[in-house]
């Protein structure tokens, strides 16, 4: 079955007054459990599918559905609780919240979602265990380096138990040592409990670790191997 | 209370994050309230003083005069002495004093000097519970009762006749026939307080102005005080209805100049609060505009992660309520302080002759109102949370992609 659906989703937006088609028709489909790596040159829509299959954004036309369920249907709200319970992200610059440290960043989603104080506690402390950085916890952002920041990020996404992952280029930021380290957590998250990653990035090295490779050219699918 | 726990460690740390910033702006608002605390004391101080210098001054709360004495104070228009209804009125625990006077304007001479000026007859004991008149104040002798003999004069008006204690002066005045009749009288005392009223206001006995203008057991006017500032319209219209065919006028009636000064002075009292609270609340605005522009990002990261615009604004609300809440709390400390440290109160100094002309007088003594202390922070900090909400709600009309495509271009 599958856990994300693009339907000839289409995405225009205005850039001053220039009109921008930034996906022309996406027709698109990926199962439970598979690790998908987005690619393209600059400006071929990669990060406006990542953010419409996130619900971080709407289509101009067409519909996305996450486990059988039709974005367009959903008010924000729903999207946000959508995005709080079933998908996790990962974001290019990190996007850790500043004042918080590394283990209260993981804990905050948890928080969102109303979980007890004790149990998230707990789950927290585990996963930033399990990325690597339980001698961390306490630390803030700014205190962390760059791989170590994108893997709170990755804790966070992971915290709040998602069918989905999505990485809008993890690796942008981060030396090539740090990326594989990266890439390798993702995978062992994809191979050990079955989570379903969709990555967009430019990084080459990125293919070596995906099991499926959706060429974007223009908006558009230019190959999906 | 889960929400909370979330939101307000994130929001006492986001208020530091920019030490210098939160520092100044609270600063703003604690000086603000500051001078709202100690600028509202000193007004209240000063209407309080002019209320009661006004009051003093011979007018009371209140008097009761014949119809049409106000317009035309003559010694004809006089009223019978209060009984029945009316006695039973003035009797009423509302009521705290009243006393009964007659009154004529006069010529006083010396052997030097004449001066018109308005003759009162007064019962010296009632006198003393409602008007200026006290006998400590009175160099010689105070009128020991309503029979004395003798005459009380002004300070600048005893300067100006060139008279001392002893010496003798000639009141002239009409009585109720319209005859001008003279009587001789000794300065038997000299009064220091009203300067105002030192040139020309002077005092005999009751019985004894009674028996020179005529008027036999008549007055021509009673003034009374109530219990209660606040009580004061009430106890006028009990007299009233007491006493339908006599002319009931409350003190701001009498002296409506006295009175526009006071209202004046409750006015600036309020466009004080309002400017200041103006320039807290758009420095505020200011702060919180800074903050949420510089944190779209952060906010779109937390929309993202699915936290609901409710929640975020919560969050930012709560930022502003400590940094207002805490400079309202050192602003009002600091108000009171400088209050308490004023308790022998304020020497206006070469301001106190314009103040006096304006009712006030030379010293004033603020009070530090808790109540209204406590009130006026809690509007600044209501009125600011409201304020906040308008930047904080526009950020997250922004859809959380906006937010992060724009923070990271």
């Amino acid at each position: 079955m599958a856990v994300i659906e693009c339907i000839d989703v289409k995405k225009t937006y205005l850039s001053g007054q220039v009109e921008v088609q930034a996906l022309r028709g996406i027709n698109l489909s990926i199962g439970k459990g598979e690790f998908v790596a987005l690619t393209g040159p600059s400006g071929c829509g990669k990060t406006t599918l990542l953010n419409t299959i996130g619900g971080l954004d709407r289509p101009s036309s067409g519909d996305v559905r996450v486990e059988g369920q039709s974005l367009n249907s959903l008010s924000n709200s729903d999207l946000a609780n959508l995005r709080l319970h079933r998908i996790g992200f990962v974001f290019q610059a990190y996007n850790l919240v500043p004042v918080l440290s590394g283990l209260e960043n993981v804990e905050f989603v948890l928080q969102l979602q109303g979980v007890s104080q004790s149990v998230r506690l707990r789950r927290a402390a585990e996963i930033l265990r399990s990325v690597g950085l339980a001698e961390m916890q306490t630390r803030r952002p700014a205190e962390l380096s760059g791989g170590q920041q994108q893997r709170v990020a990755v804790a966070r996404a992971l915290a709040s138990n998602p069918a989905i992952i999505v990485a809008d280029e993890p690796t942008a930021n981060l030396d090539s040592k740090t990326s594989q380290a990266l890439l390798e957590l993702m995978r062992k998250l994809n191979e050990d409990d079955g989570l379903t990653f969709v990555v967009a990035s430019h990084d080459p090295r990125v293919l070596d670790f995906v099991q499926r490779h959706v060429r974007l050219v223009d908006g558009q699918v230019y190959s999906d191997t | 209370m889960e929400l909370l726990s979330l939101i307000s460690p994130l929001a006492w740390r986001n208020l530091w994050r920019h030490r210098r910033r939160t520092l100044l702006t609270m600063l703003a608002v604690a000086i603000a309230v500051a001078a709202m605390v100690i600028l509202g004391s000193f007004l209240a101080a000063w209407s309080a003083s002019a209320f009661d210098r006004t009051t003093a001054a011979l007018t009371g709360h209140g008097q009761i005069h014949a119809v049409g004495f106000t317009d035309d104070p003559t010694v004809a228009r006089s009223m019978a002495p209060p009984r029945g209804a009316l006695a039973a009125t003035l009797g009423e625990a509302t009521v705290k004093a009243w006393t009964p006077r007659a009154f004529a304007p006069a010529l006083i001479r010396s052997e030097r000097e004449s001066a018109p000026v308005s003759l009162y007859g007064i019962d010296p004991v009632r006198e003393a519970a409602i008007s200026f008149l006290d006998p400590s104040d009175i160099q010689g002798a105070a009128l020991s009762d309503s029979r004395a003999r003798g005459i009380v004069i002004g300070r600048l008006l005893a300067d100006r006749l060139q008279v001392t204690l002893g010496r003798r002066v000639v009141i002239s005045a009409q009585n109720v026939d319209g005859e001008v009749e003279d009587v001789g009288l000794e300065v038997v005392g000299i009064y220091q307080g009203q300067p105002d009223l030192q040139k020309y206001v002077v005092f005999v006995s009751l019985g004894q102005a009674q028996a020179f203008l005529g008027l036999g057991e008549r007055l021509s006017e009673i003034a009374f005080t109530a219990s209660d500032r606040n009580e004061i319209d009430t106890v006028a219209n009990a007299l009233a209805a007491a006493a339908p065919d006599l002319d009931i006028k409350r003190w701001d009636e009498l002296q409506p100049f006295a009175s526009a000064v006071i209202q004046m002075t409750n006015n600036t009292h309020a466009i004080w609060v309002f400017v200041s609270f103006a320039l807290v609340s758009f420095g505020l605005v200011n702060t919180i505009m800074m903050v949420v522009y510089e944190r779209m990002r952060e906010f779109g990261l937390m929309q993202a992660l699915g936290m609901k615009p409710g929640i975020l604004i919560t969050q930012v609300v709560l930022e502003s309520a400590y940094l207002v809440t805490f400079g309202t709390f050192f602003g009002a400390v600091l108000g009171a302080g400088t209050l308490l440290s004023l308790d022998d109160g304020l020497d206006l100094g070469s301001f106190g002759t314009g103040a006096s002309m304006f009712g006030a007088s030379e010293r004033l003594y603020p009070v530090v109102d808790v109540q209204q202390i406590l009130v006026a922070c809690a509007v600044v900090v209501l009125l600011s949370i409201l304020a906040s909400l308008y930047p904080v709600i526009r950020a997250t009309r922004s859809v959380p992609i906006n937010v992060l495509t724009r923070a990271q271009t």
